[in-house]
């Protein structure tokens, strides 16, 4: 009896510490310089590749994608347990390897540094038949998560992502080869190539493990005969499984791999619905420069590529603010909005980023209607609210294919809802069609007028009882007309920022009458502004 | 920083009324509104980094655990496996000196039960054997331990051993013995101040935890019986699982 406890007990133990049982772990290591070796960008990329490169002005022939040097490689291996893969971009490799294998390859002469790297576990499940029926809210939801990013308008301008290739990395794509929702893709030939960087080799097939990817795959692209889940429905993807399990545990070097694989495979866009906060990171680390993923989707960005990424789901959590990758400055962070409420979810991570900068940029659902791997389902998270504005963003392009990647991220942010107004819980807010589609210069009628006396700032809404106090316009006010549309027209959204242009405080209000908002002057001290939005109109003025 | 909303004009008894309250909060607050608040955010005091949390410099918890005594040596079995437990609630302080090391405080409260085999020859605490018959000992532990962590991370406690000693104060004794008299009542016999029992011991212990999941091992090193009495030992290790509340 006591022998079989003891027994249980050291399984138990191994089970949940696997690095006492095993001590190999991930690292990435990192060379001191390399070569060209003979590089031909014309034999290494996608056409789309070059095509990209060349309409962003980027040099085909960039060290940054010369090939590792592979002596070096040949020099690690026998001092490693295996070699996973090569990096060009950080000219690295990363390996399995102890912590002794490690110390013995630092002191190879051309060896820069090594970073260690969480390992992950592997989680398979599986589903029946298709069932394509919604209740009445799933279709109210999978109207509205369309509708709030315009889809209308895209219809009608006929854009629907094609020509733009869509990388999509993932905890997997369950029956994503059977889901009727990417019927219309695969009968195109519009899936140009997929694969797994959890497995060695990197096998192609990459529908099973979760059905998280699928979800997102159709909130990309998603249809059912008539029924459209995302709003780039006419683009190609490439599909590449990074994670073995939920966002937690899963792999950074497998992203970094992928990235590599969709810029040589010619993608235009990435989504990417994951994060890391708490388990590796310190909030002050979300920085976009710390963690290895943001850096490497950075990279990605610099190759040309627009990096689409969810804020996080840590909204509510003690974590509170976005994550890694999406504290990048050049990775177009993705919030939820409430569709019963028209704002922020409570779930959906916050911003500022550690160094103080804006994010999430936009907004979109947090709740959608998506095509799982049994049927069409209702679900949540950040995770889908960014495969949705990753399908407005291909839309975006097709619509206007001179925009470089950074270029159509300004734009995007522009189409915000609430642009120029920004808080850190909804960034510029949901963009819209029509800022691409029209003229890029929504007017809206001021919505809103000051009252202003020496110490105070009074707001009153021009409505029926508002009377008519006007603002005074010899003050220093800056306003803005140019935002698109009046979204949750009943929500006052104000903040108070300071001279460095970072917001202190930000508020939503439920307006419920007239008045409303007084605010003292003398309580700021000298540098600070009030911004305010309100049913589309944007206003900015210094107390 | 003050905000203040405006008010409709109602009742004027109303309005002198919500003048008060308004009055009142601001003097409290220094803020208030009449428009619904849905969201309210401040970065600045969100920006202030911690210095208390699982990965910082201080951490501290309740944890609740339970152990299960077993005699190391097979051929002595003076209690019942599986039924004899260790019940442990206690407060828990973690200082950090580095991502690899950190070192702390327990102070628990804990009730031990040996449920006593009856089997022959019998021998703890007496040779008379009882129907059921268990010791339960109520006691104060406060202990110290090492904490070695493993791998890179946020602030998370993570994958972690522990390794340290404890002393206990053992509150409060207790025997008790159920059997059966001649009308087949049964009957319950519960004695205090056993004069035959330490009142102190102390050992070490061992942790190894991956979050809030921690399995627990602790060897006693003195005695729970006087040496005196010459009543065999019972069980001094005592493997079990413990949950961090946090």
């Amino acid at each position: 009896m006591t022998k079989r406890f003891l027994y249980i007990l050291i399984s138990a133990f191994l089970l949940a510490f696997p690095k006492f049982a095993e001590a190999q772990q991930h690292w990435m290591v990192y060379f001191k310089d390399k070569q060209p070796a003979g590089f031909n960008p014309y034999e290494y990329f996608d056409a789309k590749a070059i095509e990209r490169r060349i309409k962003a002005g980027l040099p085909l022939n960039d060290p940054s994608d010369w090939p590792v040097n592979d002596t070096y490689v040949q020099e690690i291996t026998p001092l490693v347990q295996e070699v996973i893969f090569t990096s060009r971009w950080f000219n690295a490799v990363a390996v399995d390897a102890s912590s002794l294998q490690i110390a013995r390859v630092m002191e190879l002469p051309f060896v820069l540094d090594a970073e260690f790297v969480e390992p992950s576990t592997l989680m398979v499940a599986g589903y029946a038949e298709y069932d394509t029926t919604m209740d009445f809210d799933q279709e109210k939801v999978l109207k509205g998560q369309l509708s709030t990013l315009g889809v209308d308008a895209w219809q009608k301008a006929g854009m629907n992502g094609k020509g733009i290739r869509i990388a999509v990395f993932d905890v997997g794509f369950d029956h994503a080869d059977k889901v009727p929702a990417f019927d219309h893709i695969r009968n195109e030939n519009r899936l140009i190539a997929t694969s797994d960087f959890t497995k060695r080799g990197n096998p192609e097939n990459v529908y099973y493990g979760n059905g998280h990817g699928t979800q997102v795959w159709s909130c990309i692209a998603g249809k059912i005969d008539d029924l459209q889940i995302g709003l780039a429905t006419g683009a190609e993807f490439l599909l590449a499984k990074t994670e073995k399990n939920s966002e937690k545990f899963s792999e950074e070097l497998n992203w970094l791999a992928a990235a590599e694989w969709a810029d040589k495979n010619g993608a235009d866009i990435i989504n990417s619905s994951l994060g890391y906060t708490y388990k590796r990171y310190f909030n002050w680390q979300m920085d976009g420069r710390t963690s290895l993923i943001s850096r490497a989707a950075n990279m990605a960005a610099r190759k040309g590529m627009l990096v689409v990424n969810a804020a996080g789901n840590e909204g509510s959590g003690k974590w509170h603010y976005v994550g890694a990758p999406a504290d990048a400055d050049s990775v177009l962070s993705v919030g939820g909005i409430d569709p019963s409420t028209g704002y922020h979810t409570s779930f959906s991570s916050y911003g500022p980023t550690s160094d103080k900068r804006m994010k999430p940029n936009v907004t979109a659902y947090g709740h959608v209607t998506a095509a799982a791997p049994a049927g069409l389902t209702s679900t949540q998270g950040t995770s889908f609210a960014s495969p949705l504005v990753a399908g407005f963003a291909a839309c975006a392009w097709q619509s206007d294919r001179t925009l470089t990647n950074m270029q159509l991220f300004r734009e995007i942010e522009k189409s915000g809802s609430m642009y120029p107004y920004f808080d850190y819980a909804h960034g510029y807010g949901v963009p819209q069609a029509a800022y691409f589609t029209e003229s890029k210069k929504v007017t809206s009628d001021p919505t809103f007028e000051l009252f202003v006396t020496e110490d105070t700032i009074k707001v009153i809404a021009k409505t029926e009882l508002s009377g008519s106090i006007l603002p005074d316009l010899s003050l220093d006010v800056k306003a803005f007309t140019d935002s698109p549309t009046a979204e949750g027209t009943n929500y006052f959204y104000y903040n108070i920022m300071d001279a460095n242009g970072v917001i202190e405080s930000y508020y939503v209000l439920n307006v419920t009458q007239p008045e409303v908002l007084t605010i003292n002057k003398n309580d700021f001290p000298e540098g600070k502004t009030l911004n305010i939005h309100y049913a589309g109109y944007s206003l900015s003025v210094k107390l | 920083m003050q905000v203040t909303a405006c008010q409709l004009n109602f009742n004027p008894l109303v309005n002198f009324m919500k003048r008060i309250i308004l009055l009142a909060l601001l003097l409290v607050t220094a803020s208030a509104y009449t428009q619904e608040i849905l969201l309210e955010q401040n970065v600045k005091s969100d920006s202030i980094r911690p210095t208390r949390g699982p990965n910082l410099k201080n951490f501290t918890h309740f944890y609740i655990g339970v152990g299960f005594p077993f005699h190391i040596n097979e051929e002595v079995t003076y209690t019942k496996f599986g039924t004899s437990t260790a019940l442990d609630f206690g407060f828990r302080y973690k200082r950090k000196f580095s991502n690899f090391f950190a070192t702390g405080f327990d102070l628990g409260i804990g009730s031990s039960t040996y449920n006593l085999s009856q089997d022959v020859p019998k021998t703890v605490p007496d040779t008379i054997i009882n129907e059921k018959e268990k010791f339960r000992i109520l006691s104060f532990s406060p202990s110290a331990y090492l904490r070695f962590n493993f791998g890179r991370r946020g602030n998370y406690v993570g994958n972690y051993l522990d390794l340290g000693a404890y002393g206990s104060w053992n509150m409060r004794k207790l025997h008790f013995t159920i059997n059966k008299n001649e009308m087949d009542e049964k009957v319950r016999v519960e004695t205090t101040r056993l004069d035959y029992m330490e009142s102190f011991a102390y050992g070490f212990l061992a942790r190894a935890g991956t979050n809030r999941y921690v399995l627990t091992a602790k060897y006693r090193m003195s005695d729970i019986f006087k040496s005196s009495y010459s009543i065999p030992e019972l069980p001094r290790l005592t493997v079990g699982v413990e949950v961090g509340l946090f």
